[in-house]
């Protein structure tokens, strides 16, 4: 699967919105990877969730047919009142066949006890809600989801629990994920892929570690970097010590213990 | 809240609330306000034409201030919410996960700002673990009082914020296994001063 941006400029016009160009002549190919798309607020992130989702339009992006795309919002919206009634309504709303099996499968899947298939949704925590809003799109089986501003305002508990879920659903069932967030330390354990948005462009594109060991480019886009990176960073500038560029900080240490002896 | 979890605020103080997703801050929030506190929650809709010029000028938002608020992004209407919160006269502020969606940089810059208010008392509410190092004061929260002290003598109750849901902040849980490792005797919070140590 590859989708493909190609000069695509996008500007909101005036009829609903006061006329903001957004997008001129952006560029992107996207693979089946865990894409994530950082930038300033206000660069478009969400905007490009939503021409892909195709919630607005433009004929600058081709999507294969046969991808069917599951779009997920950090402030979601439900139409029914109870964790069952929402599932059912997303498989009617997909032409999905209706199976108890499945919406059992699919909360066990993204960690909300089946206990609560008949709460309502009002009661529930909001990482459930959120939780909630990916299992009403997992239940139709995209293989393209996209994620907007999911991981704000969770704890770290549940905040590793979504990144194990994505990484299990890209290397388990194949899904490819378009994810937008200002959350740097998400974005750098979840991601194979960062594409920077500035000044209506991709300004940057490649994998996590190429663009994040970039310091300096990303603070002149207004971004800094994931704290492990910037402690890397510092090291390499102060003392000419390489570390390596590491996920985890148990790996930093055992890199900073080899370097001090 | 009982009486017995009780939440000491320090008066003229920065003290940051660290919660768990089974609170919900904005009812912590409102249960810790008092009558005359100003309150801002994420997403909030203030519609006066004041703003605090010193806060947009550092934020570079002079342009978002004139937009119509529905046509912003959530981070962008953050920023315009907490720029018109600061023109209010106030003793105490609450400010409840209102700049969750801001960009790094921009957010440290409103969490350093927040400093200049050292005769105001500001109550941060957030689950965001690396923003409580700009406070003096800590509280963790998860439907009760678990620490409530000086942010300094917290730093290393790595199983206290475990129990909440949470991992240190980076630096304090650097500190914390390089001293594991008998290679720092103590906390440190500047990553600078933490090289610096490390490799004198």
């Amino acid at each position: 699967m590859e989708i493909i941006i190609k000069d695509l400029s996008y500007t909101y016009s005036k009829v609903n919105y006061q006329e903001k160009k957004v997008f001129n002549k952006l560029n992107l190919n996207i693979k089946e990877n865990i894409n994530c798309i950082i930038g300033i607020n206000g660069c478009g992130k969400t905007t490009l969730l939503d021409l892909i989702a195709g919630e607005l339009k433009s004929d600058a992006i081709t999507i294969p047919k046969r991808v069917k795309i599951g779009y997920v919002k950090g402030e979601p919206l439900f139409v029914t009142d109870t964790v069952r009634e929402e599932l059912i309504y997303s498989m009617m709303e997909h032409n999905y066949k209706i199976s108890e099996k499945r919406i059992i499968d699919v909360l066990l899947m993204v960690g909300i006890d089946d206990s609560l298939v008949d709460s309502k949704i009002s009661s529930l925590s909001l990482s459930d809600k959120r939780l909630l809003s990916l299992a009403t799109a997992l239940i139709y089986n995209p293989n393209l989801i996209l994620i907007d501003n999911f991981t704000e305002e969770l704890d770290d508990f549940n905040k590793n629990k979504i990144i194990k879920l994505i990484k299990m659903l890209k290397t388990r069932f194949n899904k490819t994920f378009i994810i937008a967030s200002n959350d740097l330390e998400f974005v750098h354990k979840v991601a194979d892929e960062v594409f920077v948005i500035s000044n209506k462009k991709v300004a940057l594109k490649g994998n996590k570690y190429d663009i994040f060991k970039k310091e300096e480019q990303l603070k002149k886009y207004g971004l800094s970097v994931p704290n492990i990176i910037k402690f890397e960073n510092l090291t390499l500038k102060k003392k000419n010590i390489r570390l390596g560029y590491r996920d985890e900080i148990n790996d930093l240490i055992k890199d900073i213990y080899r370097h001090s002896y | 809240m009982s009486k017995n979890n009780k939440i000491n605020i320090i008066p003229n103080s920065y003290t940051a609330i660290l919660c768990s997703n089974n609170v919900d801050k904005i009812k912590l929030g409102n249960a810790i306000k008092n009558k005359n506190d100003l309150i801002i929650t994420t997403n909030a809709k203030d519609n006066s034409e004041e703003f605090d010029k010193k806060i947009v000028n550092l934020l570079k938002i002079n342009s978002l201030m004139l937009c119509d608020f529905n046509t912003l992004s959530i981070g962008e209407r953050q920023m315009v919410q907490i720029s018109k919160a600061l023109s209010y006269n106030f003793d105490r502020l609450i400010v409840v996960d209102a700049i969750s969606n801001v960009s790094t940089i921009n957010k440290e810059k409103i969490l350093k700002y927040l400093k200049k208010y050292n005769n105001k008392t500001i109550i941060y509410i957030t689950s965001n673990k690396e923003d409580i190092v700009y406070f003096e004061n800590f509280i963790l929260y998860d439907n009760k009082v678990i620490l409530n002290d000086k942010l300094s003598n917290v730093l290393d109750k790595e199983k206290e914020f475990k129990l909440a849901g949470f991992d240190l902040p980076f630096m304090p849980l650097l500190s914390l296994k390089l001293k594991y490792y008998n290679l720092l005797d103590r906390p440190i919070i500047s990553m600078d001063r933490m090289v610096d140590k490390l490799w004198k």
